[in-house]
């Protein structure tokens, strides 16, 4: 059964922003939530690397533990989606998210949060797939339709991939060989996955 | 008169955690025709041409 997920290779991302634009038109996302966004570290320095971020559909989702009133659920493909009506939107799967996900929009006076809202990885929400009631409250479903997330189909560089765990880590796997192999052994440069020099130090 | 608020309702309702309690989420597709089309989508659009 395939899982799916995301993967952003910094090595091609160059901090466009189309997949944050992308995901912001086609679910209507409302003003202040950011679903997807590129986050760079080192901005403006040598070395600067940028990485798109939003919800990473674990396996395990922490969010899911700590919802109080367990409005997640995931889909057969591994994807992590819940339910708007049953949301308090008390803010406890932000606290879980080590990913920043879950967002809320302002709605009400002093602050008050509304209703959590999260990257979907386009699959809509447990509402008819393709209805009105699901593209007002969780977006477009893309996956009903036979199509892959927005974010990563609108992608300049293919930085960001998504779909099939395997098949992703399967051509992430030949990019990074292919750099390690144009490299030619330079071990000042790295093998194309980030962290690797500094994970596997001698 | 005196006793009507004494009464309890004895039917407790077990509320079992970490289960979804939201609506149901019906699928188009069953997981195969989806895992098919997604892969083919995935060859399509997100591999280096």
């Amino acid at each position: 059964m395939a899982r799916m997920k995301f993967l952003c290779d910094e090595e091609r991302c160059i901090e466009c922003n189309a997949c944050v634009t992308a995901c912001k038109n086609e679910h209507e996302v409302p003003w202040g939530v950011n679903r997807r966004r590129v986050v760079t570290i080192d901005d403006g320095e040598p070395g600067e690397q940028t990485i798109s971020v939003a919800c990473m559909h674990c396996s395990d989702a922490p969010c899911a533990a700590v919802c109080p009133v367990d409005c997640f659920y995931t889909t057969d493909d591994g994807v992590v989606l819940h339910d708007k009506d049953l949301c308090i939107g008390c803010g406890y799967c932000f606290y879980a998210c080590p990913f920043g996900a879950p967002q809320y929009p302002q709605e009400g006076a002093f602050g008050a949060r509304g209703k959590m809202d999260k990257c979907t990885f386009c699959a809509g929400g447990p509402e008819v797939d393709n209805s009105t009631e699901e593209f007002e409250k969780y977006g477009r479903n893309r996956l009903a339709e036979g199509k892959l997330p927005l974010c990563a189909e609108m992608c300049s560089t293919k930085a960001l991939l998504a779909g099939d765990g395997d098949i992703v880590a399967d051509l992430f796997r030949e990019r990074v060989v292919r750099r390690a192999a144009n490299n030619q052994g330079d071990t000042s440069k790295t093998s194309g996955a980030w962290g690797w020099g500094t994970a596997y130090k001698e | 008169m005196g006793l009507s608020g004494c009464y309890e309702d004895l039917n407790i309702t077990l509320h079992k955690s970490h289960a979804y309690k939201g609506g149901l989420d019906p699928h188009s597709d069953d997981s195969k025709t989806r895992e098919r089309k997604l892969s083919r989508r995935f060859e399509l659009v997100q591999t280096d041409r």
